[in-house]
């Protein structure tokens, strides 16, 4: 990085940070403070902070990868968002704010008994601690690849940034910088994509270059055709994708803390509201940015790999030769493919198309061989690199000062994500075990000490998850994958409490155990796509407590539900 | 203390007057943003 990006992103990340400790300073000395903010909040504050704790760098990463690697179908994983903040807005947040409960799970007590609850917080402690792992782990990936920095070291250093900034801040200094973050970011995509249209050879229009994504299939927003298989259609998205976000956004701590902060149901609901309508245009920008890069690639020579360092060690090892030989024939394909691309433009002809179809395939098929080559030369490495695709583009294409403010933006999205979900860590950890089992007496200075105590545990946990992070071939598929995997079972509690008034706990509790275990199995032995499981996990709940209430004995008299 | 009583508890609409409206509002964005994007998908099929 130059002079310029070094300036820019200090000066981004410095302001944030000494803003965040300006509005920590009453913040220091009460729990409340610490853990919720002490119900303040406005509708703007709340609506961007929700974001800012859903978009973490792996957004920025990883986003415009799928964009560059499968075009924009990815945006309809979201269609089933705005449907959950409604039926949030509509159902939960009354109940929570009636409650004044500082975690979603307190509730389940209420509703039920001491081990739903526990086994809901127990979920989420357990999904989510390893969830921030991945969310420390993305911006180590940028860091030390601009930098040059080793891997490793890089992880533990940001770590325990992130880790001392949510420590001294707490939640309201959480939810204050949330704000700044979210405009860097919002501000830093829309001028990159604007930076990459103006990085287009002069003749190539914008809607030439749409053109030319749409004959590679990189316009591919919306699917209506049903397949349990296919990760992104239009059902998956509504249908899972509703589950999925009701799920994060209802019962996940890290997303409720932040609109119970708000200082009336009224602020918590538009603030939600205002997240469902902002999320889906602001995830398309995000993708047709990766579509643009891709454009870009087919007037100018990509790498053959994006994973520079890897490359690096493939180019060191015994099988350098191949490799060379494998560039070579790498921009020959290349220079047929920019040749095929001009001639497109001049007469957008069904030859024209073919034959830039099946050059493309023709380099899918180059990338391939790489991989293989790749993974020969270096056993073990992780050879997908839909992850680099943008980084890369960024340091080697973007004017200076940009560079600089793009790793800001991923800068601040890791910072906002990471210490929303420490922070929730925490607040679970002493509301749900601490202040209910341990020290039901404790005192507001002793509670304090251990939501501090609890953030440093779970801060060191992630930077250890963060560790083997690398073995993960796509970001933010495993982010997803990962809350699936356990959001289905709690929702099904949830759902269970809000719906069924006759359920007791006993039943609701053993079929959301029998229910994790299922979407465990599902996960090992069939290809589903990854949604659905929220889907099945949610079901087997609440279908699995009726027939166990029914068959026991175990439902409430009517009178009395 | 009733929930009535509670500042936390008010809940008005700062617009369209009622939640209702508000939500209608909320589902109108997405069907017309799948709108957009099954036009946009069709014309670049």
């Amino acid at each position: 990085m130059s002079a310029l990006d070094w300036f820019v992103l200090l000066s981004t990340t410095l302001a944030i940070v000494v803003f965040g400790l300006w509005k920590t300073r009453s913040a220091q000395t009460s729990t409340a403070e610490y853990l919720h903010g002490g119900y303040r909040e406005n509708w703007r504050t709340i609506g961007l902070s929700v974001m800012a704790t859903q978009a973490s760098a792996i957004t920025f990463l990883s986003v415009p990868g799928q964009g560059y690697e499968d075009g924009m179908r990815f945006v309809q994983f979201y269609f089933g968002l705005p449907i959950a903040m409604v039926v949030i807005s509509a159902w939960f947040i009354p109940i929570y704010y009636r409650l004044r409960v500082v975690t979603a799970y307190e509730y389940l007590e209420t509703r039920f008994d001491l081990k739903t609850r526990l086994l809901a917080a127990t979920l989420f402690l357990i999904h989510r601690g390893l969830a921030t792992g991945v969310t420390i782990y993305a911006p180590a990936i940028i860091l030390s690849a601009i930098l040059g920095w080793p891997l490793q070291p890089t992880v533990v250093g940001l770590g325990v940034f992130i880790t001392a900034y949510t420590l001294i801040g707490g939640s309201r200094a959480v939810s204050a910088t949330q704000k700044q973050q979210m405009v860097v970011m919002l501000g830093g995509i829309l001028v990159a994509a604007v930076v990459i249209v103006l990085r287009l050879p002069d003749d190539v229009s914008f809607s030439k270059a749409v053109a030319l994504a749409g004959v590679h299939g990189r316009i591919n927003p919306v699917s209506f055709q049903f397949s349990l298989n296919d990760r992104y259609n239009v059902w998956s998205g509504l249908a899972g994708g509703f589950f999925l976000a009701l799920s994060y956004f209802g019962t996940d701590q890290s997303q409720v803390g932040r609109y119970l902060n708000g200082r009336s149901i009224g602020e918590s609901r538009m603030g939600l509201l205002f997240n469902g309508a902002l999320k889906i245009p602001m995830q398309a920008l995000i993708l047709f940015i990766g579509v643009l890069v891709f454009v870009f690639y087919q007037f100018t020579a990509p790498p053959l790999l994006f994973n520079r360092p890897l490359v690096a060690q493939v180019q060191a090892s015994a099988e350098a030769p191949a490799w060379s030989a494998l560039e070579t024939r790498w921009d020959v394909l290349q220079t047929q493919k920019q040749t095929q691309t001009r001639q497109f433009l001049v007469a957008d002809q069904l030859s024209t198309r073919e034959a830039l179809r099946q050059t493309e395939a023709q380099v899918q098929t180059l990338r391939a061989e790489a991989k293989v080559l790749a993974k020969r030369a270096v056993p073990g490495a992780e050879t997908k690199d839909t992850d680099y695709v943008f980084i890369s583009f960024v340091t080697r294409w973007l004017p200076h000062g940009l560079v600089g403010l793009l790793v800001a933006v991923i800068l601040a999205a890791a910072m906002g994500a990471t210490a929303s979900e420490l922070n929730a860590l925490s607040a679970t950890s002493v509301v749900d075990y601490y202040r209910r089992l341990v020290h039901p007496n404790a005192s507001d200075t002793a509670t304090l000490r251990a939501s501090r105590v609890f953030t440093v545990v779970w801060g060191a946990i992630a930077i250890g998850f963060a560790s083997f992070a690398a073995l993960i071939d796509n970001l933010i598929q495993a982010v997803n994958i990962l809350g699936s995997l356990f959001y289905g079972a709690v929702l099904g509690i949830f759902v269970c409490a809000f719906a069924f008034p006759r359920l007791r706990g006993n039943a609701v509790f053993w079929a959301a155990s029998a229910s994790q275990v299922l979407v465990i199995v599902l996960y090992f032995t069939s290809d589903i796509g990854f949604l659905w499981y929220n889907v099945a996990g949610c079901l087997g709940v609440v279908v699995g407590a009726s027939i166990l209430a029914r068959t026991t004995g175990q439902l409430k008299a009517k009178s009395a539900a | 203390m009733s929930d009535e009583q509670r500042p936390e508890m008010d809940d008005a609409a700062p617009i369209l007057g009622r939640w209702r409206n508000l939500y209608i509002a909320e589902l109108a964005i997405l069907a017309g943003f799948i709108l957009i994007f099954w036009r946009l998908s069709a014309a670049y099929a």
